[in-house]
């Protein structure tokens, strides 16, 4: 049977188009532009409709608006198989649903969509402000549930705004304990994370300029939390590529599947690395970067899942890192990387130059070469050429076709990458395996906390050399150059300098030379930080959280855990409904006849609702005439003791009247 | 789809009954845990499918944040179990009076429904068995009187079967309900039937036309309107003038009696025979005549007004009703 309230009510309309818009505000970035404006449209005309100022849109319309979709979609998505055509297929489905709802039904349905696409952004974005926002729209969308449930009202009504906090403040502890006790399985199938967002962060691809370019922005690369006290700043190398691969002006990767089979297993046989002492454990939350690799001091080792360990010491992501993760990471500060010696085919990249650039530098380091025959000697003679005479800055001259030509022996003036870039040809000239290590140097340390916050200004180019006995050695040139780079951070190093923070005009990093925005950035920070530990990285950490909390965790006292928060949750109701429970307090007269009633009753004589007593009573005595006098004074007792105001207001004569009475 | 829309439709029948039977009568009820029995709506169970998606989600991306809004919905639906039962619970349902109807006609039956607190309690169905659904809202503090119809199928004492008292608010979610059986004293008169060969016959309106009073020779006199008389009998022109409503009398009473008999209808059974007297009852108040009543071992002197159609179809309702069961015995 159809219940008699099965239409959609104007309020319940308004709702359920508010909650739509959230959503479609939350997931602009992340759909079609027509998608967007489809659903724009759909919302207007449904509003319209309603109204009466345009008809429900008639079949054939509406079929070629789905078929539109559908192949608007194919077109857009190579496969339909993935996050973002998932959402938009949702999102368009939601607008031509729009302009067919009137059914309660139906808007029950638009609303579950609401809460799953709105959801479906946090697999986007996990900022905390952007978290609240898709709190804000869950309000929205219970509070069209409510509105859709309410009766009619007049207009728009706040009301059930009220009643959805009202459950959703309830709900929260219980929220809690859920999130809290219920365990993580870990991903049941692989899907798709979101697809062709813009690379972030240090690039696999080295030219001149490029770090410079990094220290306009102060977006965030990673936060890393130590167990344990943090390294000293001078340790915090973050290495994260290896550029092998020199072609005259730019620094790139090497294959990554050359035939000294670069990629190994952690602790297998095949990969010589030399670990010595006790590792380091951090936990590393890496934003999106959108690349494969990951950034950890030397040398690394983990075990999370999908992550590979390199022949030359670093970690890479089988799949592109487009979700915000956090890696629990060993790393043995004290190692020799392959000291053995170095496969031919390695050897020979190491060490290859183009054949025409830079011919004065090649000259010199082979005369230097000649001159100095150990390389460590040789390291140290070019370090104090760069010390003495070189100038660290953000705003390096251009330079030309044999850049380090141009900017050892004339410009002299440049960032990180160039000294990289020109200490690594230098030795490779010389006849030394060398290679640029790309990555971020310290970061701010937090020492209360024990964590780490490193920016993208923090990007830096090292160098690396390859030594007989010791393997691979990190040298630093700019650290020749500018000491002070290594123990402070660039911040303060810059501070002041135009083209530091270019791109982040409105930063709060520019005004840290006041105390109070200060103290703010590190709070923020902290916030953040302790956000990306204990909400998102919360499944690394459950065991340990349940175990500080409970002492040791078994199913019983998670069980307790449990129904403690879950009865914290009911409490406040409980409370409510246990002040709310009233005595019986009925009239003693009234109780005395009731009783009497109850007699007769039991002999097959009920009262009937709504049969004044003097009626029972009479009715009594023409079908019990043995009974009549009785039913009759005990009637008569009542009234008048109930109601005559002259008589006195005693209960004796009735009460005696009811013990005695017996029916039978 | 059939057999299995038969099987269902055979539990439907069987649960109702079963519930039918488990039901006590009561005279007044306040709903609480005891009574309220709820459950997830269709909605809800399409709920519970929304945070398994998400459960799915959150566990296939490892995001946490959407774990935190997954179990966000399923507290609130958990949630929603204390909010719809709270929309019930605490209310005082009370019959109030029911009206007398004849068979197959829908009685209205008054309920008041009062609460202690002032508390919106939004979105009641109420309903009888087979009847209308009334979709009220009780905010204020005290009584509220609602006003349900509840089909009948037997004369006798009204019995409109199982009050479904329900509510879906405030999120739609959970169904919360209850049923409920009141006892009432107004009766279901036999259904009339056109006995074309006793035809009464109106006085002083002929084809349905009434002449006026002067033309009408037997006239006696005034008397004291009575509710139920007939509007052609009012003694306007007294009324007009303010001397108070009156009605006119029509000499020869004796004549113009008539017995509404049992025995005249032999060889019919008995609920035939009601239905006949009972249209003829009908009859004889429209035509504003004064008529009696004869049934097996009970007899009412003739009479006329509002009253007295009420007390001989009452008659009728319940003759041969068990006053305890409340039924039609069958013996008669």
């Amino acid at each position: 049977m159809r219940r008699p309230d099965w239409q959609l009510s104007r309020n319940g309309l308004f709702w359920v188009l508010f909650a739509f818009v959230a959503v479609m505000a939350l997931h602009l970035d992340h759909l079609p532009f027509w998608v967007t404006a489809l659903a724009g449209l759909a919302v207007a005309w449904r509003i319209l409709e309603y109204r009466g100022a345009v008809p429900f849109p008639p079949w054939p319309l509406k079929a070629v608006l789905v078929a539109g979709c559908v192949a608007g979609l194919a077109l857009q998505y190579p496969s339909l198989l993935g996050l973002e055509p998932m959402l938009a297929m949702l999102i368009a489905g939601f607008g031509l649903k729009l302009l067919e709802m009137h059914h309660k039904r139906d808007a029950m349905v638009l609303v579950y969509l609401a809460f799953f696409t709105a959801a479906v952004d946090c697999v986007f974005t996990q900022e905390i402000l952007n978290f609240g926002l898709v709190l804000l729209t869950f309000v929205i969308a219970t509070t069209a549930l409510v509105s859709i449930n309410q009766s009619r009202v007049r207009g728009f009504s706040a009301r059930p705004a009220l009643i959805a906090l009202k459950m959703l403040a309830t709900a929260l502890p219980l929220m809690l304990a859920l999130f809290l006790v219920v365990p993580r399985l870990g991903a049941l199938w692989s899907i798709p994370g979101p697809q062709g967002q813009a690379r972030t962060g240090v690039s696999d691809v080295m030219s001149p300029g490029d770090f410079s370019r990094l220290s306009r922005s102060d977006a965030l690369a990673f936060r890393v939390s130590f167990e344990g006290e943090v390294p000293q700043r001078s340790q915090l190398y973050w290495r994260g590529l290896v550029f092998s691969h020199f072609d005259g002006r730019q620094w790139s990767q090497a294959d990554f599947y050359g035939p000294d089979r670069p990629i190994v297993t952690a602790g297998s046989e095949t990969e010589d690395i030399e670990r010595r002492g006790d590792p380091l454990h951090y936990s590393l939350t890496l934003e999106p970067t959108h690349n494969h690799w990951l950034f950890a001091l030397s040398t690394p080792a983990t075990s999370e899942p999908g992550i590979r360990l390199l022949r030359d010491s670093r970690l890479v992501s089988v799949d592109e890192i487009s979700l915000k993760r956090s890696f629990e990471i060993r790393s043995w500060l004290d190692y020799r990387l392959q000291p053995d010696g170095l496969h031919p085919h390695r050897e020979a990249l190491e060490k290859a130059i183009p054949p025409d650039a830079n011919p004065e530098t090649t000259r010199v380091a082979r005369q230097w070469a000649s001159e100095t025959p150990d390389a460590e000697a040789l390291i140290a003679r070019v370090l104090q050429l760069y010390n003495r005479s070189f100038v660290y800055t953000l705003e390096p001259p251009q330079l030309g076709t044999h850049s380090v030509d141009e900017f050892l022996w004339r410009s002299r003036r440049g960032f990180c990458e160039h000294f990289a870039g020109s200490f690594a040809f230098f030795m490779r000239a010389a006849g030394h395996p060398a290679r640029v290590i790309g990555g971020y140097l310290g970061g701010e340390v937090h020492p209360a906390e024990n964590f780490v916050t490193v920016r993208q200004y923090d990007a830096h180019a090292w160098a690396e050399v390859w030594l007989e006995d010791r393997g691979w050695v990190r040298v630093d040139p700019t650290a020749a150059v500018a000491p002070e780079r290594v123990e402070m951070s660039v911040a303060d190093l810059f501070a002041g300098n135009d083209w530091f923070l270019a791109d982040s005009p409105l930063s709060l990093v520019r005004f840290r030379h006041f105390g109070l925005v200060n103290w703010m950035i590190l709070r923020l920070d902290y916030l953040d930080y302790a956000w990306g530990r204990w909400v998102l990285g919360y499944d690394k950490r459950q065991l340990e959280f349940l175990q500080r909390l409970l002492g040791q965790v078994t199913a019983a006292r998670l069980g307790l855990l449990f129904v403690i928060a879950a009865g914290l949750s009911l409490l406040p109701y409980l409370l409510v409904r246990l002040l709310n429970r009233r005595r019986d307090k009925a009239d003693p007269r009234d109780i005395l006849i009731r009783q009497f009633c109850a007699k007769m009753a039991r002999t097959g004589l009920p009262r009937r609702t709504g049969e004044g007593i003097l009626d029972f009573a009479r009715r009594v005595a023409a079908r019990r005439p043995a009974l009549a006098n009785e039913a009759l004074a005990i009637a008569d007792a009542y009234v008048t003791q109930r109601y005559d105001l002259r008589a006195a207001q005693g209960t004796d004569e009735l009460r005696q009247r009811v013990k005695r009475f017996s029916a039978s | 789809m059939r057999p299995l829309n038969r099987a269902l439709e055979a539990l439907r029948r069987r649960y109702r009954r079963w519930i039918d039977r488990r039901t006590r009568t009561v005279e007044a009820c306040r709903l609480n845990y005891r009574r309220l029995y709820i459950l997830p709506s269709k909605a809800g169970f399409g709920f519970l499918l929304l945070v398994g998606a998400l459960w799915l989600l959150a566990t296939n991306f490892e995001n946490n944040l959407v774990f935190m809004l997954c179990f966000l919905l399923l507290a609130l639906f958990v949630v929603s179990i204390h909010f719809t039962h709270g929309t019930l619970a605490g209310l005082q349902v009370k019959p109030v009076r029911a009206q007398s109807v004849f068979q197959g006609d829908a009685a209205a039956v008054e309920l008041c429904l009062s609460q202690d607190k002032a508390r919106a309690r939004e979105q009641i169905l109420l309903r009888f068995a087979d009847g209308e659904p009334l979709l009220v809202t009780v905010e204020k503090v005290g009584d509220t009187f609602v006003t349900v119809l509840a089909p009948t199928t037997r004369r006798g004492y009204l019995d409109p079967g199982l009050l479904t008292i329900e509510s879906y608010a405030p999120v739609g979610l959970m169904r919360v309900w209850t049923y409920l059986r009141f006892r009432f004293d107004a009766a279901v008169y036999p259904a009339p039937v056109t006995d074309h060969a006793r035809p009464v016959h109106r006085r002083g309106s002929g084809d349905g036309h009434y002449s006026g009073t002067t033309g009408s020779e037997d006239y006696a006199g005034l008397k004291t309107y009575e509710t139920g008389e007939s509007l052609r009998h009012v003694a306007w022109k007294q009324y007009a003038r303010e001397q108070g409503l009156w009605s006119k009398q029509y000499g020869d009473p004796e004549d113009s009696r008539v017995w509404v008999d049992w025995n005249d209808y032999a060889g019919m059974d008995s609920e035939q025979r009601l239905a006949r007297m009972s249209w003829q009852v009908c009859e004889c108040a429209a035509a504003g005549r004064l008529y009696g009543l004869r049934l097996p071992g009970a007899e009412l002197a003739p009479n006329q007004g509002l009253a007295h159609r009420q007390a001989a179809l009452r008659r009728l309702a319940l003759h041969g009703v068990d006053l305890q069961q409340g039924e039609v015995d069958a013996a008669t």
